[in-house]
């Protein structure tokens, strides 16, 4: 396997996963409370921070030729 | 090592302490885990020799994704024998997630190495098993299916019952000379159970439900963590009979019914009865009139 550059959605995918795997693991959490308290506010914030540097990397690629 | 350690764990797993032989399914299922994540590491060895590989370079695949898998494979069933061995209390939930810790950990060297976009797909669909498993606290243990229990006597009916998945049904309705105080303790990580129970008889549910609902008599529960505490008073003499009832994924109804209610009225279930008897008659008039023919040919 040889290293690549930065890839953004394995890596929001990667830390979701691990999160919520490590979670679940401890098994002291209500996946009711889970959800809604935690889980649906940082998969919006997670959504929007992977498009802002979506959005940004595209930007400053199209800027450098 | 392995290998030895999952024959060792197997064998452990085939004789019981009784001195019996029996297969538990779950020490089945670690195995074809453990075997499964072994193969897939052996499928990584390279199969072709230098000029093949030259020439398919731009199209090779990377091994990330089934290494992962083979990982996970390896995780979940190292940790399922070790529940079975008693080495440590997993429950079904902590076997889901540490299934998606691996796909995780995996998709995050995807991030700089090889490409994980396989393991994306696998992680979304183990997601709702992982949610899911949060409400089942038990051991991967207990059957898989309907389990249907009655009987005339107490003393017919198991004092503990373990269902992983499925259905219990238990018909008390029939029982008769039932005295004194008596148990049964049913756990049910996710399915329904349906108990009757005669209405003379005293009755306590006790428990806990992670989710779903509960009917007992003329009482209704749902939704999560439900708590489950009620006691009918039977008639003076009878036993009673104390349930305790503890449900992951699960909907519990008990009703105490008569033997009238739940079958019918007494006449109708004698029609058969009486139907029988006069096909009987019958049978053996036709046989005296046979009977009669063959003596007068004879004579």
């Amino acid at each position: 396997m040889q290293r690549h550059d930065t890839d953004a959605v394995s890596l929001t995918f990667g830390v979701i996963f691990l999160v919520l795997g490590i979670v679940f693991l401890t098994g002291s959490v209500n996946p009711f409370d889970f959800v809604s308290v935690w889980a649906l506010p940082a998969g919006l914030l997670a959504t929007g921070l992977v498009l802002a540097a979506a959005a940004l990397t595209r930007y400053r690629n199209h800027r450098e030729p | 090592m392995l290998l030895a350690f999952v024959g060792w764990a197997f064998i452990r797993g085939l004789v019981s302490p009784g001195g019996y032989v029996s297969i538990d399914p779950a020490v089945m299922f670690a195995v074809g885990l453990v075997a499964a994540g072994i193969l897939l590491l052996r499928g990584q060895e390279p199969a072709v020799d230098d000029a093949g590989r030259a020439a398919s370079a731009e199209r090779e695949r990377s091994p990330l994704g089934v290494l992962t898998l083979s990982a996970a494979f390896l995780t979940v069933g190292v940790l399922i024998l070790l529940g079975n061995l008693g080495v440590a209390d997993i429950t079904i939930g902590q076997l889901a997630a540490a299934c998606l810790t691996v796909v995780g950990l995996g998709a995050l060297v995807g991030t700089w190495w090889g490409s994980s976009r396989f393991l994306m797909v696998v992680g979304v669909v183990l997601v709702p098993f992982v949610i899911a498993g949060g409400f089942m606290h038990f051991p991967l243990r207990g059957s898989v299916g309907d389990r249907w229990l009655g009987g005339r006597s107490i003393e017919a009916v198991d004092g503990s019952h373990e269902i992983l998945i499925g259905a219990m049904h238990v018909n008390l309705a029939d029982m008769r000379n039932f005295e004194g105080e008596r148990e049964i303790d049913i756990s049910m990580a996710a399915g329904n159970a349906t108990i009757f129970v005669p209405e003379r008889i005293g009755l306590t549910i006790a428990g806990h439900i992670e989710w779903g609902n509960a009917n007992i008599g003329r009482g209704r529960q749902t939704g999560d963590d439900l708590e489950l505490n009620e006691t009918l008073a039977g008639t003076p003499g009878a036993g009673h009979l104390t349930i305790n009832f503890t449900g992951g994924i699960a909907s519990l109804y008990v009703e105490r019914i008569s033997h009238e209610e739940l079958y019918g009225p007494r006449e109708k279930r004698e029609e058969p009865e009486r139907a029988r008897k006069r096909n009987r008659d019958q049978t053996d008039d036709s046989r005296k009139a046979r009977q009669r023919r063959r003596d007068r040919a004879e004579a």
